[in-house]
């Protein structure tokens, strides 16, 4: 396979920077959208190795990129990786238990996300 | 529609049988008369409530304002509005009053006292208000520490980068080191609370009484 690409979702500029800062540490190709409707842009122009999303979004959230994923792109669901708070989990509980999608908890270590995208490369 | 005449004996039958609280009592506040609906919310039997003063009925804190009663009945013939009564066992209950000043054929005056029992509304309205209160805190907790995690990942992982990186000199280290560590007892603060609210805000859903509780109505009988 090619080298990895990552894709970071993130309505939150300093996150979605600082996101794919320490993403650029182990990978070189990171690439950046704003949410999950310029998330959709970039996967019909690329194929990712994991895909770093938020839940609460703008325009087209975590649980809208999920189902979108699903119908276009069935083999990169199981790449999906989802970074949220504890506090706006409630809303996503349910989708987040059905999804089946991995989880990391803002605020995250540099470990908890680096480890999260590497097993998302090879998901069980 | 032919209109129907009561006899005194039937009038006394209504007041009797009603469900409504109704009484009688002189100028001074005096008891006439008592309905046994009225005298049964009150514990008592209608013949031990006659002669005693219905401010002898009212809860101690409201006792006071009796003769405030009194006095506008006189002058206006007319009252209405709340009244905490307390009965023989010792319960407050809120009364919904609505007297008129009468006059006896004789030419005595009296005071024809009407009332329901509005406690239980009055007591879920009030836990209904206490409900929705904790519930605008609960989500009030929630946004905020919502708000609160998204600088705090940012201040978390930039001080870990520096550190990774090896971009802290030896001097600053500690106080890195320090951040971070602060930096992340602020993150499980965070993470306490809106576990504590969740699981508050959970507990306050809506008890509903069995009978409009679908999931308990419809269940399989066996």
């Amino acid at each position: 396979m090619s080298e990895p690409r990552i894709l970071v979702v993130e309505d939150e500029t300093n996150v979605r920077e600082l996101e794919a800062e320490i993403l650029r540490e182990e990978w070189e190709h990171v690439d950046t959208a704003v949410d999950g409707t310029d998330a959709l842009r970039l996967l019909a122009e690329n194929v990712y190795s994991a895909i770093v999303s938020d839940l609460a979004m703008p325009k087209l959230d975590g649980r809208g990129l999920f189902h979108e994923v699903e119908r276009r792109y069935p083999a990169s669901q199981r790449r999906l990786v989802f970074v949220t708070g504890y506090a706006e989990a409630e809303e996503y509980d349910e989708f987040i238990r059905q999804s089946g999608v991995p989880v990391v908890a803002k605020p995250f270590t540099i470990a908890d996300l680096v480890g999260a995208v590497q097993r998302a490369f090879s998901p069980a | 529609m032919p209109r129907v005449e009561l006899s005194p004996q039937r009038y006394r039958e209504l007041v009797e049988q009603s469900r409504g609280l109704i009484c009688t009592h002189d100028l001074a506040g005096v008891l006439l008369s008592v309905n046994r609906a009225a005298a049964d919310r009150l514990g008592y039997a209608p013949e031990e409530l006659v002669g005693r003063s219905l401010a002898d009925l009212l809860a101690p804190a409201v006792r006071h304002l009796f003769p405030q009663y009194l006095d506008r009945i006189r002058r206006d013939a007319t009252d209405e509005g709340l009244m905490l009564v307390v009965t023989r066992a010792g319960d407050e209950r809120i009364w919904t009053y609505s007297n008129v000043r009468g006059r006896e054929s004789g030419g005595t005056e009296y005071v024809l006292g009407h009332a329901h029992d509005i406690t239980d509304i009055k007591r879920s309205d009030a836990r209904a208000g206490e409900a929705e209160a904790l519930r605008s805190v609960g989500q009030l907790a929630l946004a905020t520490a919502h708000e609160i995690n998204n600088p705090l990942t940012v201040i978390m992982a930039s001080l870990q980068l520096m550190v990774t990186r090896g971009q802290v000199p030896e001097p600053a280290a500690a106080y890195v080191q320090r951040a971070i560590k602060s930096a992340e007892q602020i993150r499980d603060v965070v993470r306490n609370m809106s576990r504590i609210t969740r699981l508050e805000l959970s507990r306050q859903a809506p008890q509903l009484p069995a009978v409009i509780d679908l999931s308990k109505s419809s269940a399989p009988r066996d």
